[in-house]
C-alpha cells in the first residue's frame, strides 16, 4: 500500500538536486503545506501538495498556496497521475508531478500572480528561521 | 414573532466588542463555570452592559467523562470553583467518579436543584472587587438584575430509553415547583438519533408542557452539513414546541436557527464568530481560529481560503458592504483591493468579529421579510455561487446548504 509519505523522499531528492532547501509540513496560517522548497537566496518558493490519488482534494488544498509561493504543484503517485483534469490545473496555474521512485513533470505550473506580500513574507520568515535552526 | 433574538455567549476575549457594540445584539449567555471563574469581571460587565442574560448551569458535564473538564489530571479551576456552589453532595460524588443515574436520588436532586437555581438568581449579588466603587458611581442600593430566565440542572439524552431523560425532566419539574418568582426554562439536550425517533420526540413534547419557556440543544448539530431530513426534523420540533406559545431559545446555533424564527424560535446563542454547534464531549483547550464571515453563504472561512477565493474571482462586489468592510475598502489604494482588505482586517484582529456581529444583526432584521422573500434570497445566493461563479468548488465557499435551507422553508408552506 502506498502512503503520502512515500512520495516525500523522491520529491525531496528531486528538489534538493536542483539546489533547493526542502521543508515538510510547513504551517501557513491555519493550514499546512506538505512540502516547501526554497532557493538558497530565499527568492524562489515552490509549494507542493502531495496526494496518492485524490487529486481534487490536492488541487483544492494547493489553491491557497498560490498566495505565498512562486509556483505550486500537486504531486501524485504514478498509478493515479493520469486521472486529474489538466484543464482545471491549467486554469488555476497549478502544476502536476508524477512520483514513482523519481519525479516526472506532467504539467508545468505558471508563475503565480496571486502572491499576497504579507502572506509570502510570513512564510519566508518561517523558512529563514527554520533554515537557521537547520544549519546551526 | 419573526425577528430572531441574538444572544452571544460571553468570552473574555470578546468582552470589549460586546461592551462597545451593544446595538448589534439582544442578550448574553454565560456558562456557569465561566461565570464563577471570572466572577468579578462578568459581574462588572453585566452591570455596564444592561442586556438580558441567562446562565447555563452546564450540569451535563458532571455526567460525562471527567477528563473533558480536567487539565493536567485535575479538574479545571473553573469547575473546582463552581462545584461547591451546587451543594455539598456534588463534590463528594465527583471525587469517586462522574455522576451516574443511580446517584440521582431524591435528596440529591432536591439539593442540586435548589443550589443550581440559587447560583443563577444570586450571581449578580455576589461580592465584587469593584463594588466599593458602586457608591461613587451612584449604583449602590440598586437591585441586582435577575437573569432573563433560570435553567434547571440538565443532562444529555442519547436515546429514548436513556435514564437521563427522566432525570432531566424530574429536575425541570422540581425547579418549576421550587421557583415562585422567575421563569424556568428547561434545556432539552438530545442527540440527533433521539430527534430522528418520532416516538421519542412525541413523548418529549407531551412531557415538556407547562414550563415558562424552553431551551434546546441538539448535540453536534451542524446546520450547514446536516441532511435535509434532519433539518426538517429540527424545524418540526421547534414548530411543535411553539404550539405552547412560550419562548424557545437554541443554545448553540447559527443562521439556519435564525430562519427558525419563522416557526416559533425566539432566539439563539452562539459565540462571537464561533460556537454555532457543540458536541456533548468537547475536548478542553480548544481556541476558535480566526475566520472571515461570508455573508452571502452564512459561513466562515479561514483567512487564507478567503484571500484565495476573493482574489481568484476578482469580484470586489462580493466583498461585504457592512460598515466595517466598507471603511476598510475605502482606505485601500485599490491596486490590489483583496490583498489590502485582508491585510487591514488582519492588522486589527477584532475587526473580523465586529464584521460578523454587524452582519448577524442585519440578518436578524431581514427576518422581518416574509418567507417567500427569504427563500428567494437563499436561492439567489446559491445559484450565483453554484452556477455562475465556478465549476470547481472551493472549500468553505460551497452553497449547497443554502439550497437545502430554502427547501426546508419551502416544504413548510
Amino acid at each position: 500500500m502506498v502512503y503520502e509519505k512515500s512520495l516525500m523522499k523522491p520529491l525531496e531528492e528531486h528538489y534538493m538536486g536542483q539546489g533547493f532547501e526542502t521543508y515538510f509540513e510547513v504551517p501557513m496560517y491555519s493550514k499546512k503545506i506538505d512540502m516547501v522548497c526554497i532557493s538558497p537566496d530565499f527568492s524562489n518558493i515552490i509549494a507542493v501538495e502531495a496526494k496518492v490519488s485524490r487529486w481534487q482534494k490536492a488541487l483544492k488544498q494547493a489553491m491557497a498556496h498560490r498566495l505565498c509561493a512562486n509556483k505550486v504543484y500537486v504531486a501524485m503517485w504514478h498509478e493515479f497521475a493520469h486521472r486529474p483534469n489538466i484543464d482545471l490545473f491549467d486554469k488555476f496555474g497549478i502544476g502536476l508531478l508524477e512520483v514513482n521512485g523519481g519525479v516526472k513533470l506532467i504539467h508545468e505550473a505558471k508563475e503565480s500572480n496571486k502572491n499576497h506580500q504579507s502572506v509570502k513574507q510570513n512564510l519566508r520568515e518561517y523558512l529563514i528561521k527554520e533554515s537557521r535552526g537547520k544549519n546551526g | 414573532m419573526d425577528k430572531s433574538k441574538i444572544f452571544y455567549r460571553f468570552g473574555i476575549p470578546d468582552k470589549e466588542i460586546l461592551k462597545n457594540h451593544q446595538e448589534l445584539y439582544d442578550g448574553i449567555s454565560i456558562s456557569a463555570h465561566v461565570a464563577k471563574y471570572y466572577n468579578n469581571s462578568i459581574v462588572e460587565f453585566l452591570k455596564e452592559v444592561e442586556k438580558p442574560y441567562f446562565i447555563d448551569p452546564v450540569t451535563y458535564v458532571f455526567a460525562r467523562d471527567l477528563t473533558n473538564i480536567e487539565k493536567n489530571g485535575e479538574l479545571k479551576r473553573s469547575y473546582k470553583k463552581l462545584i461547591p456552589k451546587y451543594g455539598p453532595s456534588l463534590g463528594d460524588l465527583l471525587e469517586q467518579s462522574k455522576l451516574s443515574p443511580s446517584d440521582m436520588v431524591d435528596d440529591f436532586l432536591d439539593e442540586l436543584c435548589k443550589h443550581v437555581l440559587n447560583f443563577q438568581k444570586t450571581f449578580l449579588q455576589e461580592p465584587s472587587a469593584m463594588s466599593k466603587y458602586d457608591k461613587i458611581l451612584g449604583k449602590e442600593g440598586k437591585k441586582a438584575r435577575e437573569p432573563l430566565f433560570l435553567i434547571p440542572p440538565y443532562f444529555y439524552v442519547s436515546e429514548k430509553d436513556d435514564p437521563w431523560y427522566k432525570i432531566s425532566l424530574d429536575c425541570a419539574k422540581k425547579c418549576k415547583s421550587l421557583e415562585g418568582e422567575q421563569d424556568v426554562y428547561p434545556v432539552i439536550f438530545i442527540s440527533l438519533e433521539f430527534l430522528m425517533d418520532q416516538d421519542a420526540v412525541s413523548k418529549l413534547l407531551s412531557d415538556y408542557v407547562g414550563f415558562d419557556g424552553y431551551a434546546i440543544w441538539i448535540a453536534d448539530f451542524n446546520e450547514k452539513l446536516a441532511h435535509i431530513d434532519d433539518l426538517k426534523l429540527y424545524r418540526n420540533l421547534i414548530s411543535k414546541l411553539s404550539e405552547q406559545e412560550k419562548p424557545i431559545y437554541s443554545l448553540y446555533a447559527g443562521f439556519f436557527s435564525m430562519l427558525m424564527s419563522k416557526f416559533g424560535l425566539t432566539g439563539f446563542s452562539s459565540g462571537v464568530c464561533y460556537g454555532e454547534k457543540k458536541n456533548v464531549d468537547t475536548l478542553p483547550g480548544w481556541a476558535p481560529p480566526i475566520r472571515y464571515y461570508i455573508h452571502q453563504l452564512k459561513t466562515k472561512a479561514p483567512e487564507l481560503s478567503a484571500r484565495d477565493f476573493y482574489d481568484e474571482f476578482e469580484e470586489e462586489d462580493l466583498l461585504c458592504d457592512c460598515n466595517v468592510c466598507k471603511k476598510i475598502k475605502s482606505e485601500s489604494d485599490k491596486s490590489n483591493l483583496v490583498e489590502d482588505f485582508f491585510d487591514m482586517l488582519k492588522s486589527q484582529p477584532k475587526l473580523n468579529k465586529i464584521h460578523f456581529i454587524t452582519n448577524r444583526k442585519d440578518e436578524s432584521n431581514y427576518m422581518a421579510q416574509d418567507l417567500n422573500e427569504i427563500i428567494k434570497y437563499l436561492d439567489k445566493n446559491h445559484d450565483y455561487f453554484f452556477n455562475e461563479l465556478s465549476s470547481f468548488e472551493y472549500d468553505y465557499f460551497e452553497s449547497k446548504h443554502l439550497d437545502k435551507w430554502a427547501q426546508v422553508l419551502r416544504t413548510s408552506m
